[in-house]
């Protein structure tokens, strides 16, 4: 019993003990900034009316289906609100309503068409989430200028911490996705990519190498598996943020990733010593007085008072009181036997329970999330059943050709469907290999030939997929109708299995 | 953290242990393909010539039109018709390359769109020719092009005598036949003089493989022109597609000559075929193939589905009859020939682009 109250203090104190702010401040900053240049990004290229716009049919997420896809006018709309709160994000603006904004309107963007599912898209939107409940805007925001709130120097350890989780389960999953056979031993699908690169200045010669396939590999498993550990420890910090500048960079050079890579190098530095984060804090400092822009903080006097807690007996054993010191908006923890000496109390304040409890749950279930695939049998590479959402980057080569065939159930004639007819190219190179796109674009096939009037159209589709370089098999079973087919967690059965 | 470092070296070593292990047990060889060499031999030896040729052969339709307005006889009608099927057959060549210079710009449409539409509108033909009213910059691109000519020559006079009849005594219908049979071939002039020493080398100098890439942007073209092939002029005249419930021998390309159907068809697939395989000493994406891992898996059933597909066109041929009329009779070999089409989609569509590492959408995939 003892032994556990202990434990539980370590876990208390590691968790709330006082940590100084920058960390988070430089964080906010240059996330804010790189999704301000992301959507622009974005915009720039045109991709809104490409992606939102354009397409005859949007592919949805399970269970999201009900979201209203945006017209025209609403998904640009949508798409300045983030540029806008992004800016909200970096400045500390209004920073609650920034971040619960930027949250709101670009996984609301991501889920209107799976087929642009991309593991970075979905990193954007935990971390987003997580900023909204993290006190960022405490320090060196604008927010603080107009008086809006208090100054902070120092947060509760966790508001960092999870963000360093966050980047652990990035990196980590996405490692030891990367130990199987075809990644470690036969070196694919980088001997099917890199050759591809062999035009690249100064590396491009060595790309035609199989040796340096087999280099990458190994690496880039290494690499994902560890430097979360690297980074954390002060003596290889700096070598460890060295390799994530290089490794980012190649990957950035090679494959047609985007900004990832730069948010990548970016949000890294979470895991520096506070002081560099002060010491960038204090160099923008310069620039704001500079600039003219530095107003005092108001000075508030106030002497450590205690709060009064919320008492919860019995509970565990944390004998600490919860003190706040109101200048400074920190919440101090002294020992309880300091406070009251008659007996050990338990006493856990119900915000931080609540915060634990929060915590926990997160952390479980991105811990568990990415594993579900286990529960389904077959090849995850193969059958995509537990793919998404578990950091699966640039592991596999895959492709496919899908033919549907409609057949009139009245007259038994059947026909062809020309996927280009209703498909951006984007969308038939990610249906061809996904069951549960096939299974929504076979719905959408019964729905529009029905209008058409075909009459209770039946579905079926042949489709062959091709992984890792093997030649392509027969993916799903042609005979089955697509159309009587409902979606669910469950094991697709008509996914026929990997064969070598 | 000593013990971690250890731990570390350990791991370190395995691996290194490993990875030599495979190395010896595994045979793998460099896979280095000249892209440039590909490219400048694609240009030289394969698309500039053809382009070249189907410019001529319009050219020279063009100029045998302008002779038939002038002598309207029999035997100049005779001459046209032969000029125009071989301005038709190379079209069938050059219309695989749609790119470069042939690539949509502004309100232009690609030289596919813009020449080799089919089926034409008979109706709005009859009405330009009895207005006389026409504008060759409009969207009505099914009154111009290969197709039109073909059905002011084949579709209107029943005979070569009443052609050339028509000819003489229809001013409205010489004039419009002078003037698509002279767009085609000046349009022709565009795309072939499109590639000039600059373009030529820009194409050749452009040797990555991201989408935009000459490699992505030529082997794209080609995939499309054989889909178009498979779903255009054979699937939908025979009514495969979802919701049609008859052959439509109207959509046959070449419906009004009727005799040049199969030909052309298989002068389009030859095309395709020969892009492949490359010419005769030179390096097609046969060779490409080679290099890359799993390709030579690929080139086999590649190849060996390339003689279904001519062994069905032999087939097709042997019928004696036409094109219009096999679809007609919805005839089991035609059938086959679209079945044996559509098997080989997915060698040269999704395997192959996926061996090569060509990347063929500019949306951004994912990272990492």
């Amino acid at each position: 019993m003892k032994k556990s109250s202990i434990d539980t203090n370590q876990y208390h104190s590691f968790l709330f003990k006082p940590i100084s702010i920058e960390s988070l401040i430089v964080f906010r900053i240059l996330f804010g900034m790189l999704m301000f240049f992301s959507t622009a990004r974005f915009m720039y290229l045109g991709w809104i009316d490409e992606h939102y716009i354009q397409p005859l049919i949007h592919f949805r997420y399970f269970g999201f289906s009900w979201l209203p896809i945006a017209s025209d006018w609403f998904i640009y709309l949508i798409h300045i609100i983030m540029l806008l709160a992004s800016l909200g994000i970096m400045l500390g603006y209004k920073y609650k309503t920034s971040a619960m904004l930027f949250f709101l309107t670009f996984t609301y963007a991501e889920l209107i068409d799976v087929s642009y599912y991309l593991n970075h898209y979905y990193f954007v939107s935990l971390i987003s989430f997580i900023l909204i409940f993290l006190p960022a805007q405490n320090y060196f925001s604008v927010d603080l200028l107009n008086f809006r709130i208090e100054e902070k120097k120092q947060v509760e350890n966790w508001t960092v911490a999870i963000l360093k989780f966050q980047l652990f389960v990035v990196y980590f999953f996405a490692g030891i996705a990367k130990i199987n056979t075809d990644w470690l031993f036969e070196a694919l699908p980088l001997r099917i990519w890199l050759p591809a690169h062999d035009t690249l200045p100064i590396i491009g010669k060595w790309m035609i190498y199989p040796e340096t396939a087999f280099v990458f590999s190994w690496l880039g498993m290494l690499f994902d598996t560890t430097i979360i550990f690297f980074l954390m420890w002060k003596r290889t910090r700096f070598i460890a943020y060295l390799s994530v500048v290089i490794f980012h960079t190649i990957t950035g050079l090679l494959f047609q990733i985007g900004v990832f890579p730069l948010v990548m190098i970016a949000l890294t530095p979470i895991f520096f010593d506070s002081k560099v984060h002060k010491s960038i804090i204090n160099k923008l400092q310069t620039v704001q007085v500079y600039l003219g822009q530095k107003v005092e903080p108001i000075l508030i006097k106030t002497k450590l008072k205690r709060i009064e807690p919320e008492f919860e007996v019995g509970w565990c054993a944390t004998p600490y009181v919860q003190m706040h010191d109101t200048r400074n908006d920190i919440n101090y923890s002294i020992a309880s036997s300091e406070y009251e000496n008659k007996e050990r109390v338990t006493v856990v304040p119900k915000r931080q329970k609540r915060i634990v409890f929060i915590l926990l749950v997160y952390v479980l279930f991105q811990l568990l999330f990415p594993l579900r695939f286990l529960a389904y049998p077959g090849n995850v590479f193969w059958t995509e059943e537990g793919f998404r959402f578990s950091w699966r980057v640039m592991l596999v080569e895959k492709s496919g050709s899908a033919l549907f065939y409609v057949k009139d159930g009245k007259t038994g004639k059947e026909g062809v469907v020309d996927n280009t007819e209703f498909l951006n190219s984007h969308q038939e190179k990610q249906l061809s290999f996904q069951p549960d796109m096939i299974l929504q674009f076979a719905h959408f096939l019964a729905d529009h030939y029905e209008k058409e009037g075909v009459s209770n159209p039946e579905v079926r589709a042949e489709v062959y997929v091709t992984m890792n370089a093997r030649p392509s098999k027969l993916f799903i079973n042609p005979e089955v109708d697509l159309s009587k087919v409902e979606d669910f967690w469950t094991r697709k059965e008509w996914i026929l299995p990997f064969s070598q | 953290m000593k013990s971690f470092i250890h731990q570390f070296n350990l791991i370190f070593l395995v691996t290194i242990c490993l990875f030599t292990a495979c190395e010896e047990s595994q045979i793998v060889e460099k896979q280095e393909f000249d892209r440039k060499a590909f490219l400048s031999e694609a240009i030289h030896y394969v698309i500039t010539p053809e382009m070249a040729g189907a410019w001529e052969s319009s050219k020279d339709l063009k100029e045998r039109i302008d002779i038939l307005i002038a002598q309207p006889t029999v035997s100049q009608v005779l001459t046209v018709k032969t000029t125009w099927k071989n301005a038709f057959m190379r079209w069938q060549g050059a219309s695989v390359f749609n790119f470069g210079p042939a690539e949509s710009s502004g309100l232009k449409k690609s030289m596919v769109e813009e020449l080799g539409v089919f089926p034409i509108s008979e109706s709005k033909i009859n009405e330009i020719l009895s207005s006389g009213v026409y504008n060759l910059n409009d969207f009505n691109r099914d009154t111009r092009g290969f197709s039109a000519i073909e059905y002011l020559l084949y579709g209107i006079a029943e005979t070569d005598t009443l052609l050339a009849e028509k000819i003489k005594t229809d001013e409205k219908f010489s004039e419009y036949l002078k003037v698509i049979a002279t767009h085609v071939a000046s349009e022709m002039d565009t795309y072939i003089h499109g590639w000039n020493t600059d373009t030529i080398e820009a194409f050749i100098n452009n040797d990555g493989t991201d989408a935009g890439s000459s490699t992505s942007v030529y082997y794209n073209e080609v995939v499309k022109s054989f889909e178009a092939l498979k779903n255009f002029k054979v699937g939908l005249p025979l009514g495969l597609r979802p919701g049609q419930t008859q052959t439509e021998p109207n959509r046959v390309e070449g419906f009004y000559s009727k005799i040049y159907s199969i030909e052309a068809l298989k002068a389009h697939f030859t095309m395709i075929q020969f892009v492949w395989t490359g010419p005769e000493r030179g390096i097609g994406f046969k060779e490409y193939l080679r290099s890359v891992v799993g390709g030579p898996d690929l080139i086999s059933s590649t190849e060996e589905q390339f003689t279904k597909v001519n062994l069905a066109f032999a087939e097709v041929e042997s019928t004696g009859k036409t094109f219009v009329e096999l679809v007609q009779e919805n005839d089991d070999r035609v059938i086959t020939l679209h079945r044996e089409l559509q098997k080989l989609t997915r060698f040269l569509k999704s395997d192959m682009s996926s061996l090569m590492g060509i990347a063929i959408t500019y949306a951004s995939s994912d990272g990492d």
